[in-house]
């Protein structure tokens, strides 16, 4: 006889029987199991032929030892809990194999071990993501902080949020002796973890849309501006430090400069009213400057510009050409032949 | 007759007493009920009533290891377990002799 060994069919076979038997208590589930998956190996290491064939489907094998055990007999399917449902379906399918290692596994074990003493803290957690969420729907804007204002004060936001942390923790303890109302719980904490999100992300957006519209993040406008101030006018002199005047300007597309909205009439220089100018054809033109008001010529610039050094750009200059023009140049000395 | 009906009922009665005899593991009783002639009775029932009996109290059970497999699981009668077998065993023979009763009456009539 070969020695009893757990192979893929035993696998399958074992895990469908545990899904057939998913009603029970996991302590009855369990003591049932703890014989079934020997009892297997045992059939399957002493004779040939397949399980199934042995011993019948597993379905029904877990029925007989269902009733020889004296345990209640499996529910209506329809009437069977989603996990029970979801486990039989999963049952010998490579998901479900692998959802059971991992369920099995030690590291498991200690999280499901370890998360009830999680509890309490998730209570307080829960109490005060409650009473944020009232005293932000409660002031109607502003950012809550922290500690949340409630009908924007503050004493009255941490009164609620002592409330609801004391609420929560009670309806904690509630619970945990109501396991029949596990279900309403988790459908109730869920809820209130999906108003959390929504309330935080609309709070965040509006906060968002505030900051924005603080910074002036509105339409940029139009005409100049130079680290952000308005560019009111534009003085051009030339390269001996002279003032021109009627100077026409444009941007490397060919589009004219202008230095104001165009459509702002209220627009002044010098405290005037501008001069608005127009091209031969009599259409308004905006890029002549420097701009001067209706009345009198454009004040000079209070200011006086330098007179530029001579052009460094390289010019065709006749000297330079002929310096370099190597036809010129004398004949080698025959005194080196 | 479909003696899986009748197994039911004695089940109990025949695992006890197979346990009297030796102290056994799960598979182990199923192949004893089997060479005693007991050819239909369920591996899974075998099982299921050796759980229901430890539960009940009227087993002990104890691991023993095994090099050639998964530790097996034996089972023993224990004080609990040989006064249920008793008082089964006479229920039963009562029955049995009941029965014998009938089918002999029975089997007069037919003559």
């Amino acid at each position: 006889m070969t020695a009893p060994t757990t192979t893929p069919e035993i696998t399958r076979y074992t895990e469908a029987v545990r899904a057939a038997l998913a009603d029970l208590s996991a302590e009855d589930r369990d003591d049932l199991m703890e014989d079934v998956e020997p009892h297997l190996a045992e059939v399957a290491a002493e004779q040939s032929g397949s399980l199934e064939g042995r011993l019948g489907p597993p379905a029904d094998y877990a029925a007989e030892l269902r009733t020889s055990a004296g345990l209640p007999v499996g529910a209506d399917p329809a009437r069977r809990s989603f996990s029970a449902r979801l486990s039989a379906a999963l049952a010998g399918s490579t998901l479900g194999r692998s959802i059971d290692g991992i369920t099995r596994s030690s590291r498991y074990g200690a999280l499901r071990a370890f998360l009830p003493d999680l509890r309490p803290g998730w209570w307080v957690l829960r109490g005060y993501l409650l009473g944020w969420v009232l005293a932000a729907s409660s002031s109607g804007g502003g950012t809550p902080g922290l500690l949340p204002r409630f009908a924007g004060n503050y004493l009255f936001g941490l009164l609620v949020t002592l409330l609801a942390v004391w609420a929560s923790v009670r309806l904690g303890r509630y619970a945990l002796r109501r396991p029949k109302a596990k279900a309403w719980f988790v459908v109730a904490n869920l809820l209130l973890i999906v108003v959390y999100v929504i309330a935080v992300s609309r709070i965040t957006e509006d906060a968002h849309n505030r900051v924005f519209n603080n910074q002036g993040y509105q339409p940029v406008p139009s005409g100049l501006s130079v680290d952000g101030s308005p560019v009111t006018n534009i003085f051009v002199y030339d390269s001996q430090g002279r003032p021109l005047t009627n100077v026409q300007l444009f941007d490397q597309d060919g589009r004219a400069l202008s230095v104001v909205d165009q459509s702002d009439q209220s627009d002044r220089f010098g405290g005037q009213q501008i001069r608005q100018r127009y091209d031969a054809d009599g259409r308004p033109v905006d890029n002549v400057f420097p701009r001067e008001p209706v009345t009198g010529v454009a004040p000079p610039g209070p200011f006086t510009a330098p007179h530029l050094a001579p052009s460094a750009t390289p010019s065709p200059a006749p000297s330079a050409a002929a310096s370099s023009t190597p036809s010129g140049a004398p004949s080698p000395s025959p005194g080196h032949r | 007759m479909d003696t899986t009906q009748l197994l039911k009922g004695v089940l109990d009665l025949a695992v006890l007493a197979v346990l009297a005899g030796e102290d056994g593991y799960g598979y182990d009783v199923v192949r004893r009920l089997r060479a005693e002639g007991l050819d239909d009775v369920g591996d899974a029932s075998v099982y299921g009533t050796l759980r229901r009996l430890f539960t009940g109290g009227h087993l002990s059970s104890y691991v023993v290891p095994s090099e050639e497999g998964p530790h097996r699981k034996y089972y023993a009668l224990n004080a609990a377990g040989r006064a249920a077998l008793a008082d089964q065993s006479k229920t039963w023979m009562s029955f049995e002799q009941t029965m014998d009763h009938l089918l002999h009456l029975d089997r007069e009539a037919v003559k």
